[in-house]
């Protein structure tokens, strides 16, 4: 393999440094980063692809004011959960109609967990009854930590992280010709070139997102990452948690009862503090106990920088007195919100939330081709001996598995939610089961089946994409039929872009199936046919 | 600029292995001495100059792996993070002890 | 009705920056780029793209106007190279429809 020692040219010893590096940094953990983006972007839609996994679940409406949804949560946290040391209210949003309730188990029965998460249908009161499923949820928490035990996941991820930003600098580093190339996309020409265009395509028109997403993304879990920098300033990390975070310090409880004012007074009186600022989240500590506090949260979506440091007050939960005011309005406080923010993209409005969509799928697409870009150039450089070369079986298999395989993993998730029972036990663990044996057995098939690898896979997911809606009209009342004249965009939009991901699969199968161009002969036949037109 | 096979392979990966433990091991040296010298003396309130300090401890973590991989020598890949690295940690040592956090 | 007056500027925009180099040029035009083309090519277009961002900052203020301008340009960009690679004359043809379009779009 040939080395990319930096030779005594400075110019090009940097560029081939960097070269080196950004395919290393790429490569190493790539497989890993195209899981994290593509269900990244499958993330920015969380609430509407869980609403789709639950087809019981009302449509979506607007949502109920939050001061009246408060006190319904009350009076189900009362009911249900009357010892909990903490409650947790997300009020209902446009996005997201049903309130969701979290609330800690003081003394859990062996092996259940300390706290229960619950939906309240607005409508009802009562908790949503829809079949039990983590929804976009999996992909979420899948896309930052990668089903792994805590912190493992987390950690693995924001490595992946940080090689991608490597990637990232590197990449612009040793792109020699970013401007003059920069609508440049010949197809035509095969093999090393046309992966080699792609990518640069994919990589420079996304890069302000690319660049912004990688270093968000980290900048979230800073304070796992980087404690050197909040143990220097605090003496424990629970004092800079409390002042980062003010809305979720506990305070201590006093030592009788006292009962909670009702909750939606608190919400009115900070939404007037706030000035037609709606409330997003409350938590509610030692309720019905003296020293009880309720924090009012605004709601995430309405700047940018509230994604995770939104404003917040505090009252005294027993005599309604307002306890603190923290408005994260320092420019430190602002400008991490604003990162973090970017990275979330709660703030985003619908053709912003698309735009972020599609610039992500690009960006998935960009470490895709950068995959199959590794595999497309050695091939082409080393000869007919080499195709059998170990290292390059290795990563066109792991490619396959990875990217096509995921593909199909993602489409088996979405069958196994309309496929099995609604009322089965356990059956959202048996989804995500689901998800992973079909996308193991997609990387088995590629180390068998070498040759066909590609286009079946492709194919397959392809048809397990276009057949979903199909799917969904044979096993619920909510298919296209219904939801398109009702103008129920969640569940329409869900089975349209399944149609367009299975049109973009076949069409990529398609590709894949045809033989591979002959990497010698094709760029001498280009350059005479191009030398012929002029 | 292929490397001779036999010794000069092995010198090469050894080269490699080190500028990556310089990147990964030397770099996040780096980057938390930056964050805690950066939380200690930024004249702001507390969580603000720690958030501010992580964020540009991220920010010289990326540029300082680049430059492990564009500078001369495995040598000076450990010097530019470690050197710097030793001087920012006394530097917060110095400010805890001044009591300025 | 502006933010889409502010896609077709981005568009635009991006068909003009690449009409005014020579590689593509000669795709769509079959001979060499002309001089005297060559600036106002490019001029139109950096111009264009800032028109785009003001599109967008009339629709959403400057922060957030910004925000949107960037995943504007992003997708525009792509839709273009797509679109020139393999009609490279439409694709530029269309480029001049949205730089008609776009201002009749943004007085409705």
């Amino acid at each position: 393999m040939k080395p990319a020692k930096p030779p005594q040219e400075q110019g090009e010893g940097l560029r081939q440094a960097m070269s080196w590096l950004h395919t290393w940094a790429g490569l190493v953990l790539g497989w890993v980063l195209f899981a994290m983006f593509l269900t990244g972007t499958l993330a920015f839609f969380r609430p509407e692809i869980t609403h789709w996994m639950q087809p019981e679940a009302p449509a979506r409406q607007a949502p109920m004011p939050a001061a009246q949804a408060a006190e319904l949560a009350q009076r189900y946290l009362a009911g249900h959960a009357p010892d909990a040391t903490r409650w947790f209210i997300d009020l209902p949003s446009p996005r997201e109609p049903q309130l969701g309730l979290l609330y800690q188990v003081p003394k859990p029965a062996p092996g259940e967990r300390g706290f229960k998460r619950v939906k309240l249908d607005p409508a009802t009161g009562q908790e949503v009854h829809a079949r039990q499923t983590r929804g976009g949820d999996f992909l979420y928490r899948f896309h930052f930590e990668l089903e792994m035990g805590f912190p493992w996941g987390r950690w693995l991820a924001s490595i992946a992280g940080m090689f991608m930003l490597v990637a990232i600098l590197s990449g612009i580093i040793t792109h020699k010709k970013i401007f003059k190339d920069f609508f440049t996309f010949r197809p035509a020409k095969g093999g090393q070139r046309a992966w080699m265009d792609g990518h640069n395509v994919l990589s420079v028109l996304g890069l302000p997102f690319h660049l912004m997403i990688t270093f968000s993304g980290l900048v979230i879990f800073m304070a796992m990452l980087l404690p050197a920098g909040i143990s220097a300033a605090y003496d424990t990390p629970r004092a800079f948690t409390n002042d980062m975070f003010p809305a979720f310090a506990q305070p201590k409880a006093g030592p009788g009862q006292a009962p909670l004012m009702p909750l939606g007074r608190f919400v009115e009186q900070a939404e007037a503090q706030w000035q037609g600022g709606h409330a997003g989240r409350m938590v509610v500590s030692n309720p019905g106990r003296e020293g009880a506090v309720v924090s009012v949260g605004r709601e995430a979506s309405e700047r940018v920088s509230y994604g995770r440091v939104a404003p917040s007050m505090q009252f005294d939960g027993v005599n309604g007195t307002l306890l603190a005011r923290h408005d994260s309005a320092s420019a430190a406080m602002v400008t991490t919100g604003t990162v973090i923010g970017l990275h979330l993209g709660l703030f985003a409005e619908p053709l912003l939330r698309w735009l972020y969509f599609a610039v992500s799928l690009a960006g998935t697409a960009m470490v895709g081709t950068g995959l199959a870009l590794w595999v497309a150039k050695r091939r082409q450089k080393a000869g007919a001996a080499a195709q059998q070369a170990f290292s390059l079986r290795l990563v066109d298999a792991l490619n396959a598995g990875s990217i096509a395989g995921l593909c199909v993993a993602l489409a088996v998730y979405f069958w196994a939610n309309r496929l099995l029972p609604a009322e089965l036990a356990g059956r959202s663990a048996w989804e995500t089961r689901a998800f992973f044996i079909a996308w193991g057995l997609t990387f088995l098939y590629a180390f068998a089946r070498r040759a066909r690898m590609w286009p079946d896979l492709l194919a397959l997911a392809a048809g397990l994409a276009l057949a979903l809606p199909v799917l969904n009209a044979a096993t619920t009342a909510r298919h296209l039929g219904v939801s398109l004249p009702a103008g129920d965009w969640v569940m329409a939009g869900f089975d349209l872009t399944a149609l367009a991901s299975g049109v973009l699969l076949a069409w990529m199968a398609h590709k894949a199936r045809k033989p591979r161009a002959q990497p010698a002969a094709r760029p001498a036949r280009a350059r005479a046919a191009a030398l012929q037109t002029r | 600029m292929k490397p001779d096979p036999g010794a000069g392979l092995a010198r090469y990966r050894w080269a490699v292995a080190s500028r990556v433990a310089a990147a990964a091991f030397g770099g996040y040296a780096l980057a938390s001495a930056t964050a805690a010298c950066l939380a200690v003396w930024l004249p702001m309130a507390r969580v603000d100059a720690v958030v501010t300090a992580m964020l540009l401890a991220f920010a010289v973590y990326a540029i300082g792996v680049t430059w492990v991989f564009a500078t001369r020598n495995a040598w000076r890949a450990w010097g530019g993070m470690l050197g710097p690295a030793a001087l920012l940690a006394a530097l917060c040592w110095a400010g805890r002890s001044a009591g300025l956090a | 009705m502006m933010s889409i007056a502010a896609f077709c500027l981005a568009y635009a925009g991006f068909a003009a920056l690449c009409l005014g180099m020579d590689r593509h040029y000669e795709t769509v035009f079959d001979r060499a780029l002309p001089r005297r083309h060559r600036l106002p090519l490019r001029a139109f277009g950096w111009a264009a793209l800032t028109l785009s961002l003001c599109a967008s900052a009339a629709v959403w203020g400057w922060s957030y106007g910004t925000v949107e301008w960037i995943g504007i340009l992003s997708l525009a960009g792509l839709l273009l190279i797509w679109f020139v690679t393999y009609r490279p004359q439409a694709a530029l043809a269309a480029g001049g429809l949205c730089a008609a379009a776009a201002p009749v779009l943004a007085w409705m």
